[in-house]
């Protein structure tokens, strides 16, 4: 059975489980994030299956596996203002696995092993805007993109130079 | 629509409009506000250069083949290159726009990659 599409105030979206973003204080509820269709489209027409075989493959199923989230993304960003940086989080975690798709719109799947030194990162936007809150509570908030990234040499499961990259660690776990 | 994700990947890819084929774009990402380039669908690595340039590089290849970038920061770039935020851009003058504001080594580097393909394949942006 696959994943419900909520419409509601004009847009559909399904919703997929993560750590929360207050993990530290109460580990064990979900946060729930929403993938607006129109991203899912969008993919689509562009004929980027590959990524929509990493949606299916590891951003559904392997969010809630997330070691490690972080907080701004230190660059120019407008989201209604040149601050809109700050409200974007990234997931990140090192799965085994990694999925494209081979053969274009005929072709099928791939499941390979996770490139080397990588980790697959999932970047959010939080429900911050009092529109969103109001119209959309049941969500969290939104999953922009996903894509990987090299691996920190320090921290395991972190983006490459995590700490210029973002303003903040929010929090870190063992999986 | 169905009020269910389909939730067979085969069945779902079969089931997009006849013309998504894969072909290389460019489109205006407002909620990352980045512009993404990709010429090929693969996995891809994306390596951020700087704060206004990431490169995508495919992954499950021997070679360093780079198959994309995104030029992030796009409405404080627009302004400074005093650049209208609509209507469509090509993006080969855009990336020498940026060389001349930008003269960055990353910058340059995207130039020297991409800009054969952006000039053949005729690639714009339409920021709407």
């Amino acid at each position: 059975m696959g994943l419900p599409i909520i419409n509601s105030n004009g847009v559909s979206y399904f919703i997929v489980d993560s750590p929360p973003l207050d993990y530290d204080k109460d580990p064990f509820t979900p946060a729930k994030y929403a993938v607006n269709m129109d991203i899912l489209r969008g993919l689509g027409s562009r004929g980027q299956y590959s990524s929509i075989a990493q949606l299916y493959g590891l951003v559904i199923p392997g969010m809630i596996l997330s070691v490690h989230l972080f907080q701004g993304l230190n660059r120019n960003l407008y989201d209604g203002g040149f601050d809109g940086d700050s409200d974007k989080f990234v997931f990140s975690r090192k799965p085994a696995y990694d999925f494209y798709w081979k053969g274009g719109r005929n072709g099928e799947q791939v499941k390979c092993m996770a490139p080397p030194g990588q980790v697959f990162v999932i970047l959010v936007s939080g429900n911050t805007k009092q529109r969103d809150k109001e119209n959309f509570s049941d969500v969290d908030g939104w999953i922009d993109h996903w894509t990987w990234v090299d691996q920190d040499t320090v921290l395991s499961e972190a983006p490459i130079n995590w700490v210029d990259r973002y303003k903040t660690k929010v929090w870190s776990r063992e999986n | 629509m169905s009020n269910v994700l389909n939730d067979n990947l085969e069945d779902f890819i079969a089931g997009l409009p006849d013309k998504s084929e894969f072909k290389p774009f460019a489109y205006y990402d407002k909620h990352l506000d980045c512009i993404r380039v990709q010429i090929l669908d693969c996995s891809f690595k994306e390596e951020r250069k700087n704060k206004i340039i990431t490169v995508l590089s495919a992954n499950h290849t021997e070679q360093n083949n780079f198959v994309g970038f995104n030029i992030k920061g796009i409405r404080y770039i627009f302004e400074e290159m005093k650049l209208p935020l609509s209507g469509v851009h090509k993006l080969s003058d855009l990336i020498d726009k940026l060389v001349k504001v930008f003269p960055d080594i990353s910058v340059m580097q995207v130039k020297d990659l991409f800009r054969p393909i952006l000039r053949d394949q005729d690639l714009s942006v339409d920021l709407g």
